[in-house]
C-alpha cells in the first residue's frame, strides 16, 4: 500500500491548520480540498476508516466556514486533533484502525440515521434497476444498453460510491461495459449483478458497514480485468460474476489520478480522463446546452429575483452537472456544481436572500463550468489529459462568502443589466427598469419551454417539443443527399426524351415527383435550421458583463430571437456579433453625464434585431450612442493612407473605411470615434458566410449595423449567365439589376477599361471572359447583359453573354480545388448533370482590381465613386423580385 | 479479386518503392503506365468536365459524379506531354488520393486504360535511373513484363505537388530521357 500521497497530505493539511485562521476563508478554503483528496485516496485503498474520518473533517471544515465564530474555534481544536492522530496511525502502521481519533468525530463517525436513509435509497434504486431488468428480458438490448439502466446505475454509484464502493464500481462497470467491449449487457450478466448486490445490500443492512470485502478488495475492484479476475476468485467480485456469463469482460475506466496530488502542489497539474468517451461527449454536450440555458435563466432572474422558475431551471442545471460530473470522475467539475447548487438550494429554500454577491458568484461558476467542459472536450480530442482549473479554490471561497454574507445582506432589488451599485438609486429609471423587466419576462416566457433536456423550438408558440439529436455530419449527409435527390428529378422531367412523350399520365406523375421532392428539399433545409435565441443569450450576457464592467447603464432590447438560421452560420455568426456589441457599449454608448448633457435617458439602449425579408436573413444592432463621426473616420483614413487627401466619398463608403484592414489598429479605438477592433475580421467572417454588413448613424443618434445573410448555407438562390460556352452562377444576395447597356451608357477610360454610366454616377465595367480569360464570348457590349454587383455598399458591373434563368441549387464544394479556384465559391449540379461554378463575386472584384490585364480596366485605387446607397441594397430585377418572392 | 495481394499504400513524404501487387495499367503518350488498384476508385468515361477558370491548363476542371464534384487532371499535361484530340477510348481513371484534408476523390484523364495485372515483386526494379518519361520522384518503380517496361505511379505525390515547376521538372526528364 503506497501511503507517500496520503503523508503528503497529511504535511500539507498539518501546515494549513497551524496557519488557518477561522475568520479568513482564504486560509481555510484549500483545506477542502485536501481533505477531500485524502478522502478519494483512502477510498482507493480502502481504508474505510481513514475515508469516513476525512469525509467528516471535511464537513468539520466547512462548518468552519459557515459557522459563527466561538463554534469555528472548537472545530479546528477538533481538526488539529484527529489530523495528529491520523498522522500518528500511520507512522505505527495502523492506518486502517485509525485508533486515537477524538471522541467528537468517533460519535459522528457512527450516525444511524444517516445509515437508514441511505439503505432506503440504496433500495429503492435496487428496485429500479431489477425493474430494469425485466425490460431488459423482454426486449433485449441489441446495440446500446438502454439509457434509462445507464442513468439507475449512475445513481446507485453514485450513491454507494462511499459507503460501498464495490458497488459502486461493479455498477460503474456494468454501465459502461458496452462502451467498452461494444456489446450491450445482457439479461443474465446484469441479473447476476443484482443478484450479488442484493447480497451486498443484505450485509449493509445487517448493519456490517463494510459490505463483506476484504480491504484489498476496492483496488482489486478498481482495477479488474479478466487477467486479474483469477486472483480475486475468493472474493464475490462482480466481475467474476461477468466472466462466467462471458469470458470477454469490460475492462472498467482506470481509478482517477487523485485530485488531491494536483491541488496540493501549486504547479500545473491535471489529471487524466478516466470516463467512458461517448459518456463524456453526451456529458459535454448536454452540460453546454444545460449552462447556456441556464445563463439566460440567470439573467432573467437577476431582472426579476421573484422568478421562482427561473431560480428552479438555473439550480436543474447545477443539479444534473453534480450527478453526470460524480459519475464520469471529474471531481473539480462535480465540486463545483455541488458547492454552487447548495448556494442556490439555499435561496430557494428562502434560506438566504438573492443577494448580487450570489447572482456574481453564480454567473461565475457558469462561466467556470463551461471553461472546464471545453477543456474536458479539448481532453477528449487531445491526450486525455484534463488540466485543473486554477481559479477554483478562489471561486468556492466566494461561493461560500456569498453565502454567508447573504444571511446579512438585503435581497437585489429588480433591476435591468446595470451596475449593482446603481441598484439602489432607481428613482430616474423606473420606466426603464420596468421595460427591460417586461422583456425579459418575454425572453423567460420563450425559454421555459426549453426545459433541461428538451431543446427549444422557438417561433411556434413556445410548445415543449419532442426532440432528438442527431449526428450533426449525418444530418449533412441527408440533405446533401436531398439536394441530389432534387437534382436528379430536374434531369428526368427536363430529359429531351421524357418531354417528347405526350402522355397525360407520365406527366401528372413526374409532376407529384417534382412536388414530394421540392417538399423534401424544405426539410432538409428546415432541418438545418435553428432559433437564433442561443446567440442572442450570451450576447445578453455580454451586454451585462460590459455594462458592469465600463460603468454605463446599458438596456438590451431583444426582437425576433425565434428567427430561425442555419446551423452552421451560429458558429460563425457569433463572433462578429461580440465585436459589434462590444464596440457598441464600449465605443458607441456615452457616459451617463455625456447623455445627460445631450439630453438622453442615462441609460444607453442596444437593439438586437432578427427578421426574414426577402429571402435573407437580417440581424441587426442598433445602438442610441453617439454615432460615427465621418470628420474622424476620413482623418484616421487619409493617416492610414487608406485614401488621399480630400477624396469626395459618400456617407456609405466613409462609414466602409471601418472595415478596411489597415482602419482597425488598437490605437484608432481611442482616438477615433471608437468603432475598429477588428472590423475588417467582421466583415470577412460575414463575406465567408455570403452575406454583407451595412451601416447606418446618425451623429448624436446612434448607429445600425446591419448583417443581411442568405437563409442557409446549403442553398444558394442563382442567376445562371452564360459567357461564351461556360455557365457560371451568380448568387442573386450580390445582384442589384441587370441590364442591357446601350452605346450612349458605354465609357472607355483611356482605352484601358470601361465605366457603364447609370442613372446616379458611373460604376466600373469588367468583363468577364477577360477576367476569366474566355473565348468566344460576346465581344459587343451593346449585345450582351451588364449585371450589377454589389459589395459592401459599393456596386460594379459585369458583363455576361446572357441570362439564362433563375434557379435555387446545392452549393458543393469543390474539394481540394477550393483553395486554388480564384472567384469561385462553390460548384452546383445543373439540371443536366454537369457542373456550374458560383461566382465569389468580391473575390472577383479583387481579381479585376489586381490583374490590369485580365481585367483590362479602370484601376482604382480605392473603391471608385458611387451613387450612394441605401441601407437596404434595392433589387430591381424585376425577374429577381418575383423569384425571390416564390423562394422566400 | 483479392484485394490483400494489393500494394501498401506508399507514404508521400520519402521516396516510396513499389511492391508486388495488383496494377491498373494505362496509356499515356506511346508509354504505358501503372497504378496500384488499390487507389483506383473506378474507371469512368469521358463526360463533360467544367472548365475552372484561372487555374493551370492540366487542371482540365471538375466533373459530377453521382452528386459529388469532383477535380479532374489531364495526367498529359501534368507531365508536360503534348496535348492530343480526346478519343473514344480516352477515359478517366477515379483516384482516392490522402491530402492534408483528408481522402479526396480526383479523376485523371488518360489516354486509354489497358488492364489489371498481377505484378510480382520481382519483376519490380525500385531504381530507375534513366531512360524514364517522368521524373524518378513520381515514380514507384519500374516493372518489366513480358519484356514491356511498366512505370508505376506515385499517384498521390503527382497530384499533390503544389509547385508547377516541380512539373517542369517532369518534363526535362521526359526530354531528356527519350
Amino acid at each position: 500500500m503506497n501511503t507517500e500521497p496520503i503523508a503528503q497530505l497529511l504535511d500539507a493539511l498539518a501546515h494549513d491548520v497551524m496557519g488557518a485562521d477561522a475568520g479568513n476563508i482564504a486560509t481555510i478554503a484549500p483545506m477542502l480540498d485536501r481533505l477531500a483528496g485524502l478522502r478519494t485516496l483512502a477510498t482507493e485503498q480502502a481504508l474505510t476508516r481513514l475515508r469516513d474520518a476525512a469525509g467528516e473533517l471535511e464537513r468539520i471544515t466547512q462548518q468552519i466556514i459557515m459557522d459563527e465564530g466561538n463554534a469555528a474555534e472548537a472545530a479546528q481544536t477538533l481538526l488539529s486533533e484527529s489530523l495528529a492522530a491520523i498522522q500518528q496511525a500511520m507512522e505505527s502502521d495502523e492506518l486502517a484502525q485509525l485508533p486515537g481519533l477524538p471522541p467528537a468525530i468517533e460519535a459522528r463517525l457512527r450516525q444511524p440515521d444517516e445509515g437508514a436513509t441511505f439503505l432506503q435509497r440504496f433500495d429503492s434504486l435496487l428496485h429500479d434497476l431489477w425493474g430494469h431488468l425485466r425490460d431488459l428480458q423482454q426486449s433485449p438490448a441489441e446495440q446500446a444498453t438502454p439509457r434509462a439502466l445507464v442513468a439507475s446505475l449512475a445513481a446507485l454509484a453514485e450513491h454507494s460510491a462511499v459507503a460501498a464502493p464495490a458497488v459502486a464500481a461493479a455498477c460503474r462497470q456494468v454501465a459502461t461495459r458496452d462502451k467498452t467491449d461494444g456489446q450491450a449487457l445482457d439479461a443474465t450478466v446484469l441479473e447476476n449483478i443484482l443478484r450479488w448486490i442484493d447480497g451486498q445490500y443484505e450485509r449493509l443492512a445487517a448493519g456490517q458497514d463494510e459490505p463483506a470485502m476484504p480491504e484489498a478488495a476496492a483496488p482489486a475492484i478498481a482495477h479488474a480485468s479478466l487477467d486479474t479476475a483469477p486472483e480475486t476468485t475468493a472474493l464475490p467480485a462482480p466481475e467474476t460474476l461477468v466472466a462466467e456469463t462471458d469470458a470477454s469482460v469490460a475492462t472498467p475506466p482506470a481509478p482517477p489520478a487523485p485530485p488531491a496530488a494536483t491541488s496540493t502542489t501549486a504547479a500545473p497539474g491535471g489529471a487524466a480522463l478516466t470516463g467512458d468517451l461517448d459518456l463524456l461527449q453526451d456529458f459535454v454536450a448536454e452540460s453546454r446546452e444545460h449552462l447556456e440555458l441556464a445563463s439566460a435563466q440567470l439573467l432573467a432572474l437577476e431582472a426579476e429575483p421573484g422568478h421562482t422558475e427561473a431560480l428552479n431551471c438555473v439550480f436543474r442545471a447545477f443539479h444534473t452537472i453534480k450527478g453526470i460530473s460524480g459519475f464520469l470522475q471529474l471531481p473539480e467539475i462535480e465540486r463545483l456544481s455541488h458547492t454552487t447548487e447548495n448556494l442556490l438550494d439555499r435561496v430557494r429554500t428562502s434560506a438566504i436572500p438573492l443577494t448580487a454577491e450570489v447572482l456574481d458568484v453564480a454567473f461565475s461558476a457558469l462561466d467556470m463550468l463551461m471553461r472546464m467542459i471545453d477543456r474536458v472536450r479539448d481532453a477528449m480530442q487531445g491526450d486525455g489529459w484534463l488540466p485543473i482549473e486554477p481559479g477554483l479554490p478562489a471561486l468556492l471561497s466566494a461561493i461560500v462568502a456569498a453565502d454567508q454574507q447573504a444571511e446579512t445582506a438585503p435581497a437585489v432589488a429588480p433591476r435591468p443589466s446595470e451596475p449593482a451599485a446603481a441598484a439602489p438609486d432607481m428613482g430616474g429609471k423606473g420606466d426603464d427598469a420596468a421595460e427591460t423587466e417586461r422583456m425579459h419576462a418575454e425572453d423567460t416566457d420563450a425559454q421555459a419551454a426549453g426545459a433541461p433536456g428538451s431543446q427549444r423550438s422557438a417561433g411556434h408558440g413556445g410548445e415543449p417539443r419532442e426532440t432528438i439529436r442527431v449526428d450533426y455530419h449525418r444530418l449533412e449527409a441527408m440533405v446533401d443527399t436531398i439536394g441530389e435527390l432534387v437534382i436528379a428529378e430536374a434531369a428526368i422531367s427536363q430529359d429531351p426524351a421524357v418531354e417528347a412523350v405526350r402522355n397525360g399520365l407520365l406527366s401528372k406523375k413526374l409532376h407529384n415527383l417534382k412536388q414530394v421532392s421540392r417538399k423534401l428539399q424544405e426539410f432538409g433545409t428546415a432541418v438545418r435550421m435553428v432559433p437564433i435565441a442561443g446567440t442572442f443569450q450570451k450576447l445578453a450576457r455580454l451586454v451585462r458583463d460590459l455594462s458592469r464592467k465600463s460603468g454605463k447603464t446599458v438596456l438590451l432590447h431583444v426582437d425576433g430571437e425565434e428567427t430561425e438560421i442555419d446551423r452552421a452560420f451560429v458558429d460563425n455568426i457569433g463572433d462578429p456579433l461580440i465585436h459589434m456589441v462590444r464596440n457598441a457599449v464600449d465605443h458607441g454608448i456615452e457616459p451617463a453625464n455625456v447623455r445627460s448633457a445631450a439630453g438622453k435617458p442615462t441609460s444607453g439602449t442596444i437593439h438586437l434585431r432578427a427578421f426574414h425579408e426577402g429571402g435573407n436573413i437580417h440581424v441587426e444592432i442598433e445602438d442610441d450612442g453617439k454615432g460615427l463621426d465621418k470628420a474622424a473616420i476620413l482623418a484616421k483614413a487619409v493617416e492610414r493612407g487608406l485614401i488621399a487627401e480630400g477624396t469626395p466619398l459618400s456617407e456609405q463608403e466613409t462609414f466602409n473605411l471601418i472595415f478596411e484592414p489597415g482602419f482597425s489598429t488598437a490605437a484608432a479605438v481611442t482616438e477615433v470615434s471608437g468603432r475598429g477592433v477588428g472590423m475588417d475580421v467582421v466583415r470577412r467572417n460575414i463575406q465567408n458566410l455570403r452575406g454583407t454588413v451595412h451601416i447606418k448613424s446618425t451623429p448624436g443618434q446612434g448607429t445600425t449595423f446591419r448583417m443581411t445573410l442568405p437563409l442557409t448555407m446549403a442553398l444558394i438562390d442563382g442567376m445562371v449567365v452564360r459567357v461564351g460556352s461556360a455557365r457560371f452562377i451568380l448568387p442573386v444576395l450580390s445582384v442589384v439589376e441587370s441590364l442591357r447597356p446601350t452605346a450612349k451608357m458605354l465609357q472607355s477610360v483611356m482605352g484601358r477599361g470601361e465605366l457603364l454610366n447609370m442613372r446616379h454616377g458611373q460604376l466600373p465595367l469588367y468583363r468577364m471572359s477577360r477576367l476569366f480569360d474566355i473565348p468566344g464570348a460576346e465581344q459587343e457590349p451593346t449585345r450582351a447583359l451588364a449585371v450589377v454587383v454589389e459589395r459592401n455598399g459599393t456596386r460594379w458591373a459585369l458583363l455576361v453573354d446572357e441570362l439564362l434563368g433563375l434557379q435555387q441549387t446545392v452549393v458543393k464544394s469543390l474539394g481540394p480545388l477550393s483553395d486554388q479556384a480564384e472567384g469561385i465559391s462553390g460548384g452546383a449540379i445543373m439540371a443536366d448533370g454537369s457542373v456550374g461554378l458560383i461566382l465569389d463575386v468580391p473575390a472577383l472584384i479583387d481579381i479585376a482590381w489586381r490583374a490590369p490585364a485580365a481585367g483590362a480596366s479602370v484601376m482604382p485605387t480605392t473603391p471608385p465613386k458611387q451613387d450612394p446607397t441605401t441601407m437596404v441594397a434595392i433589387n430591381q430585377h424585376p425577374q429577381l423580385e418575383s423569384f425571390r418572392h416564390e423562394h422566400a | 479479386m483479392n484485394m490483400h495481394d494489393a500494394p501498401r499504400e506508399a507514404p508521400a513524404a520519402t521516396h516510396a518503392t513499389a511492391t508486388g501487387g495488383k496494377y491498373l495499367t494505362f496509356h499515356l503518350a506511346g508509354e504505358e503506365f501503372g497504378l496500384p488498384i488499390m487507389k483506383v476508385q473506378e474507371i469512368i468515361g469521358l463526360m463533360p468536365v467544367t472548365r475552372v477558370p484561372r487555374l493551370p491548363d492540366y487542371v482540365r476542371g471538375v466533373i459530377n459524379l453521382r452528386g459529388r464534384i469532383h477535380p479532374t487532371v489531364d495526367l498529359r499535361l501534368k507531365f508536360g506531354l503534348p496535348a492530343t484530340a480526346d478519343t473514344e477510348r480516352t477515359c478517366i481513371i477515379v483516384v482516392e488520393v490522402a491530402t492534408e484534408r483528408g481522402h479526396v476523390n480526383m479523376g485523371v484523364i488518360v489516354d486509354e486504360v489497358a488492364e489489371v495485372l498481377d505484378i510480382a515483386d520481382t519483376e519490380i526494379d525500385s531504381t530507375p535511373e534513366f531512360g524514364v518519361a517522368v521524373s524518378t520522384e513520381f515514380i514507384l518503380g519500374l516493372a518489366v513484363v513480358k519484356g514491356n517496361v511498366k512505370m508505376l505511379l506515385d499517384i498521390e505525390r503527382i497530384l499533390t505537388a503544389k509547385e508547377i515547376g516541380e512539373l517542369a521538372s517532369v518534363v526535362s526528364t521526359a526530354n531528356a530521357g527519350s
